[in-house]
């Protein structure tokens, strides 16, 4: 009888390397019924095991109106991360999930959605964009500002230029400075930067941010000086995890567990967490 | 003795000449001591001298959490003090940025008579490590706390309990290593207590690959155990913190014994007696026992 | 509540016949005079006296170490086996109250939503028969956090020694009211005077626990004060070890570990502790860097975030965390201390 802790196993169906150190994986279910069925929400994590090596957390980044596979994206990091970036196509892996919270995508209706990434918090943010994407009527404007320490550390190169290409979103592009080369014709200067350069208006919009721990306080800050309210702006936390479930307490901050309490949260919620994060 | 001590304090924190004082104070339980840190003089009043002083301090010399800026004073006694030139030895501290407040010492009480609260020193309440004392009076001090101390013929043969296993088969042996590390919990809580286990990122927690397996069943714990003896073979001091810390009461001592022994007959060196020499496993000499480098 | 009398000698027929019906029976046994849970044979296994077991009964519902699953790679790829997870049933005699209290306690985190089988099913299989406690140690502080040395909070069956023939048992849970049925011979009628007499025994016991917490108002204090000079205070002697959170029964936080290679091995779960550095170090962040913190994160885990989550406080006054400290960290003189500050705050 199976019990929470067994994972579900995924074979590697493709291999992209978005940059030197950042890599995603397309995973298709071994079991035939789950491959057709898994559904999770945008926002959702997952434990992906390399057996023999260990479990660590992923989000997952691709969209939940696209069945028969899943996407994760990670950075080469420690030992997991190293492992899986050794792994090749037809690899098999476990997999545990979906958990956590998730965007609140009915909230999000109507309303104007300006996205904020940097580095591979594009991540989780892509599940959200691709799943707004897909259903876009249901949205206002929808502008996703992105930027990575360099060019070759900018992820989904190729999702980069189809959104830059679409009439239906507005795409900024930026690199920190001293990270461009002489083709850049993004902007150049940290996201936080740059978000309060383009200015745009807190009227009927949700931001939502994802990226480095000091990229995403300085633009929760931003947001503040925008005149975002904090029940606007909503990210989404990276804490050590292992279980996945609320048992191992790792993830447990403050009052909350990040693995049922979040990971997503508005901005207004983490103004009540403790300063430890 | 408290009285000598405390004055003692009290004059280094009024002079400024160090910054901190870690010493013993009395505990919560019956005739208990724990480590306490003082920074002014006032607090002096509370370092106490008992035989129940039995954590070796020279541990918060290295943890980031205890370290002041400035000259720290440290009450040590013989066991103590020569983790303390270990320490020296091994580049983590300075001499001149200690005031060592050396206790002359008759003993501490074990582990199981604290437990049992009792609170008075005698034949039965001895700590074993005492009974094979080599440093009554600390190797070298700023200050002594009561009178110097000669070190008596100890009254066993530090090494009779080794001598007692190694009489035993080899499978006699590994059964009783079983037996006792089956009860091995991984708190590393002889690793914590340790003054020369001061690594900031230990053995254990190195995971490219995971060299030592953290689980605590037999071959975890056999893993733990014998990498911890190994890596303070040498540098161990035998102030015996690793198994009163144990909440499992392991033997721990037996081990880091045993290498310390054979240190001593392969390179004639005790650790910890003289920080001027050189660490005996971190130097060559032509005359060593080993000839497959020359 | 059934209750009945069980003599010493019927206690004796009843670990048999328990083990006769398939039961592993646990009880406290004495090797070197230290107290530890091991199987009995008999009750001439016991010790004549002891206050407690050195560690609690934690071990037998959430093991230091408990495989998961084992997996090998075959040309068809990776198959992995969840291990046989089937626990014996078992009877655990001799629990003190307070270690039996712990159960409903971390039950709630266990039962959170998603089921934690491994850990329900043992709860399920294991019978806790308690054992009153006339003795207190002098660490216990049971008392000042609601619990009783004759209490019987997670316990299936609470015995009370009237005197040194009979036992006043009193059957808590359906689990326990079983072996009424399974044992009819072994179970007397109290007597008149017998719930007064148990009474006494208890009074008795409470009298003797040395250590008391006045926990008014320090839950508010928690919630307030997160950001305080006293959390560097009281840790600063901290060492940082696990050995007060692997004896605490409460505490059950775990990491899951793969042991083996790229081809074959075990998936387990093992005892970890918001002790360690490496608890919450991620590549970019660490948010309890310091052993300030993780200290405070014990208190605070233990005292509020479960309080505000499930309800009861995570700690039963057992009192193993101060025996077992090696530098003398005492829980009862820190919620002493906080206790003083709510005191001092109220006078303003």
């Amino acid at each position: 009888m199976p019990h929470i802790y067994e994972p579900h196993l995924v074979k590697t169906e493709e291999i992209i390397e978005e940059t030197p150190d950042i890599k995603t994986f397309r995973l298709v279910f071994s079991e035939e019924a789950l491959a057709h069925n898994f559904s999770f929400k945008a926002g959702q994590f997952c434990q992906l095991s390399v057996f023999g090596e260990g479990e660590a957390t992923f989000c997952i980044a691709s969209s939940p109106t696209r069945k028969g596979y899943i996407e994760c994206s990670f950075k080469r990091v420690g030992k997991v991360t190293q492992s899986l970036h050794d792994r090749e196509v037809g690899d098999t892996l476990g997999f545990r999930g979906p958990y956590g919270n998730w965007f609140p995508l009915e909230e999000m209706k109507g309303k104007n959605l300006i996205f904020v990434g940097g580095g591979i918090g594009l991540a989780p943010l892509r599940s959200l964009i691709w799943n707004c994407l897909d259903t876009r009527g249901d949205f206002a404007e929808i502008m996703i500002l992105y930027g990575a320490r360099s060019i070759a550390d900018l992820v989904y190169k190729a999702e980069l230029r189809e959104w830059e290409s679409r009439s239906d979103v507005k795409l900024v592009r930026t690199v920190d400075p001293g990270g461009e080369d002489e083709t850049w014709d993004g902007h150049i200067g940290f996201v936080p930067a740059i978000l309060e350069k383009i200015s745009p208006s807190p009227e009927k919009a949700i931001l939502i941010t994802c990226g480095p721990p000091i990229m995403i306080k300085f633009v929760l800050q931003a947001t503040d000086k925008l005149g975002f309210l904090p029940e606007q702006v909503i990210t989404t936390l990276e804490m050590k995890m292992k279980c996945g479930l609320g048992k191992c307490g790792r993830c447990n901050i403050g009052n909350i567990y990040v693995c049922k309490d979040g990971p997503v949260f508005t901005y207004q919620q983490i103004l009540s967490l403790p300063a430890e994060f | 003795m408290s009285r000598e001590l405390q004055d003692k304090a009290k004059e280094l924190l009024e002079k400024e000449e160090v910054a901190q004082v870690i010493g013993y104070g009395a505990g919560t339980r019956r005739s208990r001591a724990r480590p306490i840190f003082i920074t002014s003089p006032e607090e002096a009043s509370q370092l106490i001298w008992t035989p129940a002083c039995v954590n070796n301090l020279a541990v918060y010399l290295t943890r980031k959490e205890t370290k002041v800026p400035g000259r720290v004073a440290i009450t040590a006694k013989g066991c103590d003090a020569r983790a303390l030139f270990v320490l020296i030895q091994e580049k983590q501290i300075r001499r001149e940025d200690l005031n060592i407040i050396g206790l002359a010492c008759r003993g501490v009480l074990s582990k199981k008579a604290l437990d049992q609260g009792k609170g008075d020193l005698d034949e039965e309440t001895l700590s074993a490590k005492c009974k094979v004392c080599l440093v009554h009076t600390p190797v070298e001090f700023d200050f002594l706390v009561g009178e110097k101390i000669d070190s008596p013929e100890p009254s066993s043969d530090p090494y009779e309990v080794i001598a007692d296993l190694e009489s035993r088969s080899p499978e006699e042996r590994w059964e009783y290593w079983q037996g006792e590390l089956s009860r091995c919990i991984k708190c590393y809580a002889c690793r914590q207590a340790c003054p020369l286990c001061y690594c900031n990122r230990c053995i254990t927690e190195k995971s490219i690959p995971q060299w030592i397996e953290k689980s605590p069943h037999a071959r975890g714990n056999l893993a733990w155990n014998i990498i911890r003896a190994f890596h303070l073979t040498g540098r161990c001091v035998g102030c015996g913190e690793c198994e009163r810390a144990c909440p499992m009461d392991i033997p721990l001592m037996l081990l880091n014994q045993k290498m310390a022994r054979e240190v001593k007959e392969q390179f004639g060196y005790v650790a910890g007696m003289n920080y001027q020499m050189e660490p005996a496993l971190a130097t060559f000499d032509p005359k060593d026992h080993e000839d497959f480098i020359r | 509540m059934k209750e009945k009398i069980l003599s010493i000698k019927n206690r004796d027929k009843l670990i048999q016949g328990l083990r006769e019906k398939g039961f592993r029976v646990y009880g406290p046994r004495e090797s070197e005079g230290i107290i530890l849970f091991g199987e009995i044979q008999s009750s001439s296994d016991l010790p004549p006296q002891y206050t407690n077991s050195a560690h609690s009964i934690k071990e037998f519902f959430l093991p230091p170490h408990e495989p998961l699953l084992s997996y090998e790679v075959r040309k068809e790829g990776i198959k992995t086996h969840p291990l046989d997870q089937y626990p014996i049933p078992s009877v655990l005699y001799g629990v003190r109250p307070c270690d039996a209290a712990y159960l409903p306690i971390i039950d709630k985190v266990f039962a959170w939503e998603e089921k934690d089988e491994l850990y329900l099913a043992r709860r399920e299989k294991t019978l806790v028969i308690c054992l009153a406690c006339e003795e207190p140690d002098e660490a216990c502080f049971c008392a000042s956090l609601g619990y009783s040395p004759t209490g019987k909070e997670g316990c299936d069956i609470a015995l009370t020694p009237l005197d040194d023939k009979r036992l006043f048992a009193e059957f808590v849970s359906e689990k326990g009211e079983r072996l009424l049925a399974e044992f009819p011979d072994l179970w007397e009628e109290i007597r008149p005077d017998d719930e007064k007499r148990r009474a006494e025994v208890e009074k008795e016991a409470r009298g003797k626990i040395r250590r008391q917490v006045e926990m008014e108002g320090i839950k508010k204090w928690l919630d307030e004060h997160f950001e305080d000079p006293l959390w560097e205070e009281i840790s600063r002697r901290c060492i940082g070890c696990g050995a007060c959170y692997y004896l605490c029964p409460t505490c059950h936080c775990f990491d899951i570990v793969d042991e083996g290679n790229l081809w074959r091995g075990i998936r387990r779960r093992i005892w970890d502790t918001c002790s360690f550095g490496h608890f919450t170090q991620m590549p970019a962040h660490q948010p309890r860097g310091s052993q300030d913190r993780r200290y405070r994160q014990r208190i605070m885990h233990k005292f509020k975030y479960y309080v505000d989550r499930f309800g009861p406080i995570a700690c039963v006054g057992c009192g193993r965390c101060i025996e077992v400290c090696p530098v003398g960290i005492d829980l009862t003189e820190i919620l002493a201390k906080i206790k003083e500050r709510v005191t001092a705050s109220a006078k303003d």
